[in-house]
């Protein structure tokens, strides 16, 4: 039984008769990137903000660390670090002063977490310069610097790399990769980008209108996604042999004594399956699995697809 | 008349310290119990919780400095953790990387014991799976390299050495084989000499991984190797003229496992430029790479000279 951080039992949003999010059940295990992928206006951004408390959801439960949100916000949002559009920083004020403000109001962990966050993202500490001469890039990095400046146990992230460069798009994925794998903490980022998305997430909700359409872990999909022909069959030595042989092939996996996969799916299944037979090999089962992650989605999500 | 004022004033000074006092304990009373509250979860297995204060609050040292022993612990658990992910990996390198290979290889030795083959076929099948045999061999041995490197069971022992003579040594091996698959070969090393600190058996890998990476995986017929002085330091550089690599690609090279060509069963284990990169970390050098799709890739190594 895994152990889950955030559980949403039947949440839902109302805005008036539209339904924001409808019935939503997702489950973030502990110390693995959970993403939430879904067009915009998908009810990402919603779902986040009711598991962050900004807004109430109008039926459904939160569960945060097995205890519900509702009652316990002081004592569970202080553990949360989050970035969710963007934060209220003084624009008169240089970064680190602006972090400051929020280490007295907040807490830290320790003399130098101003400091650190600021390393962690690539901005200079103690620096001259203003909020409100800051890139767009750079105010995203604050703001990143703002979510981990406590060293909280939990991140929400609201799309995080808005707004960034492809170098700051790769800095900002690897140390998120890195605060899960070296720290052991839970991170759930939403997105409607699948690639960014597939490189980073261990686990993957899919969301859309609302509604979560799938919950199921990367490796989980990967697999299913894999496009090969799988063959079970007496012995898996002599297919291979045949293979390499007759058709010249060295693209196959061996699962074990009686299961094969072959990577081309340019031979023909049936030649195969003749040959096999003709060396004496019994063949039960032939199948051909061909789907990519991207056709996964699009069929998902009925045919729109994910941008 | 004067007395009686300072003994009102003493009396009303002592009053506020008394209620100073009151508040201040109280303040820290509540600290307190925060603190207890993180710290029982703490015990109870989560090294993620931090407790956070205001630096500028009584016992915000006390915290901080709790919370630098937990980091500490926490870093000890994470790197048995990572001991514990390499294991696994390495389980599912042997059931995969090595189930498939070494099941063919039986499957033609098999064919040969049943004599499903004879004479000239017979003596081909049994070459076949000689030259499996080498390849899986050397599969393994380079397995447990990158195994025991990434459990720091590979003793590097750093040396001064001579660059040039010591490149030159190697390189003088590879000469027949660049001759054999048909390869041009440019050396460019000088004749002054060049001390470096590292461990000569893991420069040399360096260099054997590299090479018949290029040899193997680049198709290239062409290929360049160079080494001069750059500042502080020696630069090596590694140039061929084959396929190259995409840009996407050339981000993950160097991590463990990951292979240019996504069918799984194309030759090679995937952990040679693993090794390479951490091999020359380990040497306090470093490795990079840069390509053109279509027109080659150059690696660079660069060492610190030794004074």
């Amino acid at each position: 039984m895994p152990e889950y951080i955030i559980e949403t039992k039947n949440l839902t949003k109302k805005y008036g008769t539209q339904k924001s999010v409808a019935s939503l059940n997702i489950h973030v295990q502990k110390g693995r990137i959970y993403g939430l992928l879904g067009r915009n206006g998908a009810g990402k951004t919603t779902t986040m903000k009711m598991l962050l408390g900004l807004t109430a959801p109008t039926s459904g439960e939160i569960k945060i660390w097995g205890k519900s949100l509702h009652g316990n916000e002081k004592k569970t949002l202080s553990r949360i670090g989050s970035l969710i559009e963007s934060p209220g920083f003084y624009p008169n004020l240089t970064g680190t002063e602006n972090l400051r403000i929020f280490a007295t109001l907040r807490g830290v962990p320790n003399n130098h977490a101003i400091e650190d966050a600021l390393n962690l993202v690539g901005l200079p500490y103690k620096d001259k310069k203003l909020f409100s001469q800051y890139s767009l890039g750079m105010k995203q990095r604050l703001a990143i610097a703002l979510a981990v400046m406590h060293d909280p146990e939990l991140l929400i992230l609201d799309e995080p790399i808005n707004g960034l460069d492809p170098i700051g798009i790769a800095e900002v994925r690897s140390f998120i990769r890195q605060l899960c794998d070296e720290r052991g903490k839970t991170i759930l980022i939403s997105s409607h980008i699948l690639s960014e998305i597939s490189l980073l997430a261990d686990d993957i909700g899919i969301i859309d209108h609302g509604a979560l359409l799938d919950e199921e872990s990367l490796a989980r999909l990967e697999q299913k996604s894999n496009k090969h022909i799988h063959f079970t069959l007496s012995n898996t030595a002599q297919a291979a042999r045949i293979l390499e042989l007759q058709f010249k092939e060295n693209q196959f996996s061996i699962l074990d004594d009686h299961n094969l996969q072959v990577h081309n799916l340019a031979i023909p299944v049936s030649g195969m399956i003749t040959a096999f037979v003709e060396n004496g090999l019994e063949v039960s089962e032939a199948h051909t699995c061909e789907e990519s992650l991207e056709d996964y989605f699009k069929r998902i999500t009925g045919g729109e697809g994910i941008a | 008349m004067y007395m009686e004022l300072v003994v009102i004033l003493s009396i009303v000074m002592a009053a506020v310290s008394v209620a100073a006092a009151f508040i201040i304990i109280g303040r820290v009373k509540k600290q307190i119990m925060k603190m207890e509250e993180v710290l029982r979860d703490v015990k109870e297995g989560n090294g993620n919780r931090r407790i956070l204060a205001a630096s500028r609050e009584l016992t915000a040292p006390l915290a901080y400095q709790i919370n630098e022993i937990i980091v500490s612990y926490e870093d000890r658990i994470v790197s048995l953790r990572q001991e514990e992910e390499t294991n696994k990996q390495l389980m599912t390198s042997l059931s995969h990387d090595v189930r498939t290979p070494l099941t063919t290889l039986i499957g033609y030795l098999d064919a040969v014991h049943r004599g499903v083959v004879t004479g000239k076929e017979r003596e081909e099948y049994m070459e076949t799976a000689r030259r499996k045999a080498h390849d899986l061999k050397a599969y393994i041995d380079v397995l447990f390299d990158w195994f025991k490197l990434n459990s720091n069971e590979f003793n590097l022992k750093m040396n001064v050495v001579e660059a040039a003579e010591l490149t030159r040594n190697i390189l003088i091996d590879w000469i027949p084989i660049f001759e054999d698959n048909q390869m041009e070969y440019i050396i460019d090393i000088p004749q002054q000499p060049f001390f470096v600190k590292v461990d000569v058996d893991g420069y040399m890998r360096v260099f054997n991984n590299l090479i018949s990476n290029v040899i193997s995986h680049a198709h290239a017929d062409k290929i360049e190797i160079t080494l001069a002085k750059q500042d502080r330091k020696v630069k090596i550089l590694l140039l061929d003229n084959g396929t190259g690599i995409e840009k996407e690609d050339l981000k993950h090279i160097f991590e463990r496992l990951y292979k240019c060509d996504k069918s799984r069963s194309e030759k090679g284990s995937g952990l040679g430029l693993s090794i390479v990169y951490q091999l020359v970390k380990k040497m306090n050098g470093e490795v990079t790479a840069e390509s053109e799709p279509g027109k080659g890739t150059v690696f660079i190594l660069m060492f610190p000279l030794a004074d």
